[in-house]
């Protein structure tokens, strides 16, 4: 039987995601041996995260501030913004250099079987933001899964007789491989989703 | 195709064996409950199929196990490879093929892969049983010709899933209706997707059935295997195209929209279809005799077979689960024939006796050990 303090921190480490009792148990044993200046600086961590953030007040993204970094820097346009699940999503479209927009954070994707509908998403905010900033294009970069198309296929609905073009992000290969090492399904549906070329 | 080499540690009552096998005819012998159908299921798990009984994981893993290992040798497609399975018993499978790891569901149609078809006594629910055992006949059909059709399938049971979900929670929030349309959408394009591909199996089996059916029948009888599905006007299922299916189907989900929401379950659609064996024009399931029905189970097997071997360019290990003691003599001498012209073929019986036909080797199998017998 393990002391009551450790007891307490290995019932909370378990329930963090991806962590079962027995990595729990090491993760806490680990804590226990390390100077109690380094537990200071990560029980401070933890607490600074949830005290010194908080949602961005236009696109809710994690923020330190009332409005994001994306929200308020001049260079981006915008009339376009990005739809993601997450906002760790916005992290990944970032790191392609690729969009110069604003962000639009969802909190989820629409799924009956977690009890998530559209009025647990933040999808009224989204509506608000089109007139009130000008909005002329949204990319919806949910999970290419089930739930993201439907989500997706959700947002085109309310948003297309509004008169905003709405467009999804293809699914492709990943560049600068060999074909060969790309897996099947990956491959396959790069096939579907095919294209012309200009002429 | 062949495999050389299979090892298994805590797989069903093997705790670690190894055992070779050579090409052509492998006979595993032994009495009732030693271990030779769990062997041939380990060789279906290392095709990326599964167990051919449908067993779970938890129930394949050694009793007191944590994990079953199996690992096998062979050649597909004139190269050497190696699979690795990890069967873990909170469920889940691991495969590697030539330690890079693979999708599972998409594996059986991977090029490069051991491929297996099983046949058992226990086909005959195929003509006998439910719809859902036709349905799986050709949803495996589908995953072994094309890695997408297995993830394609997926998709379409998780949409089903979402909606059923959403028609439950509708009963007591109308809150929830707001994206039933949009879950028709995708319930209907899915549903088009897998309904597509199984046509395009059926496509295939269709003639080889009926070639299979007469060779083994030995009579001139008309087979044939058609889709049927409640929202498909009867005898236009072949012709249609998949943007045809999707409207048939979004068109169908509307009229039982109310149905549906009172009931709390999607009434129509992929997951209730079937397929209707037909023998000169009638229903075996209802009025072919039990004969009849037995060559007609080890017709669409082989003729499976037949799918696989014209897929892949190169025939698949055949895995024969104690069918031979089962057969007339007719029937045997065609089964004989396939094994005979087969690269190689893993039999199990309870005797070695009464094969007309070269053995390769003959292997004994007692309470979860292997011995190999000259
Ligand atoms: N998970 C398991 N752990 C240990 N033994 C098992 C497990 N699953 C099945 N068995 C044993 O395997 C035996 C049946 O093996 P099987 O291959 O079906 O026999 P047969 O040789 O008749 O085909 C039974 O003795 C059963 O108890
Ligand atoms: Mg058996
Ligand atoms: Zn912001």
């Amino acid at each position: 039987m393990l002391a009551g303090p450790v007891q307490d921190l290995v019932e909370e480490l378990t329930r963090l995601p991806g962590i079962g009792p027995k990595t729990a148990q090491r993760l806490a044993f680990h804590i226990l041996k390390v100077d109690t200046a380094d537990a200071r600086r990560l029980a401070g961590a933890i607490v600074g995260v949830k005290e010194k953030t908080r949602f961005c007040a236009r696109c809710f993204n994690i923020s330190t501030t009332e409005l994001c970094g994306y929200c308020t820097a001049d260079r981006r346009d915008p009339t376009l913004v990005c739809v993601v699940e997450e906002a760790r999503d916005i992290e990944a479209v970032e790191k392609t250099g690729e969009f110069k927009g604003r962000y639009h954070v969802l909190g989820g994707a629409i799924s009956p079987i977690d009890g998530v509908g559209p009025d647990d998403l933040r999808i009224a905010e989204l509506l608000a933001r089109i007139p009130s900033e000008g909005i002329a294009e949204i990319i919806v970069a949910t999970n290419p899964n089930v739930e993201g198309e439907a989500t997706g296929m959700y947002l085109a609905r309310l948003i297309s007789p509004l008169g905003v073009k709405i467009t999804r992000i293809a699914s492709g290969l990943p560049v600068g491989g060999d074909l060969e090492y790309a897996d099947e399904v990956t491959l396959g549906r790069a096939f579907e989703g095919r294209r012309e070329f200009p002429h | 195709m062949q495999l050389r080499s299979l090892r298994l540690t805590d797989f069903r009552n093997y705790a670690d064996a190894a055992v070779e096998f050579r090409p052509g005819l492998n006979l595993v012998v032994g009495r009732n409950g030693q271990g030779k159908t769990n062997l041939l299921e380990a060789i279906n798990v290392l095709s990326g199929l599964g167990s051919h009984r449908g067993a779970a994981g938890e129930a394949m893993v050694r009793q007191g196990a944590e994990r079953a290992v199996l690992s096998g040798t062979g050649s597909a497609g004139g190269r050497d490879v190696r699979v690795d399975a990890e069967v873990k018993r909170t469920g889940g499978t691991r495969l590697l093929v030539n330690r890079v790891a693979v999708e599972r569901m998409s594996a059986s149609s991977s090029a490069g892969m051991l491929v297996a078809v099983a046949f058992s006594p226990d086909d005959l629910v195929i003509i006998k049983g439910g719809p859902e055992e036709r349905r799986r006949l050709l949803d495996q059909g589908a995953a072994r010709v094309r890695p997408l059709g297995a993830t394609e399938r997926q998709e379409f049971e998780r949409v089903l899933r979402q909606r059923t979900g959403l028609l439950k929670a509708a009963s007591t929030s109308h809150r929830a209706l707001a994206t039933l349309d949009v879950w028709d959408e995708s319930f209907a394009r899915a549903g088009a997707v897998v309904v597509r591909n199984r046509l395009a199996v059926l496509d295939r089996l269709r003639p080889e059935v009926l070639r299979r059916y007469r060779s083994v029948s030995g009579q001139a009888g008309e087979v044939s295997v058609e889709y049927k599905a409640s929202w498909l006007e009867p005898g236009t299922a072949s012709a249609a195209s998949e943007e045809g299916l999707r409207a048939a189907l979004f068109d169908a989900l509307a009229k039982a929209r109310s149905r549906d929401l009172e009931r709390g379950v999607s009434t129509v659609g992929p997951q209730r279809d079937d397929v209707e064996v037909l023998l000169e024009g009638a229903d075996a399931r209802l009025f072919a005799s039990q004969g009849e029905q037995r060559t007609l189970a080890l017709s669409l097997r082989m003729a499976e077979r037949d799918l696989v071997a014209a897929n892949r360019g190169e025939d698949p290990i055949l895995l024969l689960d104690d069918i031979f003691s089962e057969l007339d003599e007719v029937r045997r001498g065609h089964l004989v024939e396939m094994v005979a012209a087969s690269g190689q073929t893993i039999a199990t019986a309870t005797s070695g006796a009464g094969w007309p036909m070269a053995v390769s080797q003959t292997l004994t199998v007692e309470a979860g050990r292997v011995l190999a017998r000259e």
